[in-house]
């Protein structure tokens, strides 16, 4: 009894726990969504989840190679230091 | 079954079931948050150029390391384990060090924490690491004894 709680209800539920706290974190980090245009694509790309870059900074904040902006007009690029 | 094989058994356990957590909590909250992933990985000088390949390779293999230790080769699970978090841990010595730029850290496995005690943390895990691989050496040493 003992042996199996190790060997397998113990697992199962630090895997259940993990998946869980992973989900719920992802959803207390839920932030907005970030854009940028990719020219051979038609109209703005979202990145729903938004990417963790400032709007400050020297670098620019790229996205499969294109620049990142804050809203959808384009008008506010995401930069790093 | 003595006494000391049976501790020194549920503590290889209780440790592998901590990096278990630890890797399904990692690799879920990466595969999860992908895009954020990609553009902390895009923003590293060291990794940069891999992005493509390491988004996907590092959940994926955080995955493969926790099924093994819970597999009947546990040792080379935790043999990986104890590998994966030193590579981990040179690395952010290396950004905290030589990187011209430091990304942020956040999205990370505890994002409350910054790079240096992200240190003391996956140190702590090689110490476990540790202990688990010599108690599963010496236990399988004894038992061919």
């Amino acid at each position: 009894m003992k042996t199996n709680f190790l060997k397998s209800v113990l697992p199962t539920f630090a895997m259940l726990l993990a998946v869980g706290l992973a989900f719920a974190n992802n959803y207390t980090n839920d932030s907005d969504p970030d854009y940028y245009d990719d020219p051979l694509e038609p109209g703005i790309q979202v990145i729903p989840d938004g990417v963790d870059c400032p709007t400050t900074g020297q670098k620019p904040c790229l996205y499969e190679g294109f620049q990142v902006y804050d809203d959808m007009g384009l008008t506010v690029e995401k930069r790093y230091d | 079954m003595k006494w000391q094989q049976k501790y020194t058994i549920l503590i290889t356990e209780i440790i592998s079931i901590l990096f278990v957590l630890l890797f399904v909590y990692a690799s879920a909250s990466k595969l999860l948050g992908y895009q954020k992933f990609k553009v902390q990985l895009i923003q590293s000088s060291l990794l940069s150029p891999y992005a493509n390949v390491i988004v996907w390779f590092i959940p994926v293999l955080e995955l493969g390391i926790a099924i093994l230790l819970l597999s009947k080769y546990k040792l080379l699970g935790l043999q990986l384990s104890l590998g994966l978090m030193t590579v981990f841990t040179i690395y952010i010595w290396y950004v905290l060090n030589y990187s011209p730029h430091i990304p942020c850290s956040c999205g990370g496995v505890i994002s409350s924490l910054n790079w240096t005690e992200h240190i003391i943390f996956n140190l702590l895990w090689i110490f476990l690491a540790i202990i688990a691989i010599q108690i599963n050496i010496r236990f399988k040493h004894t038992v061919q004894c």
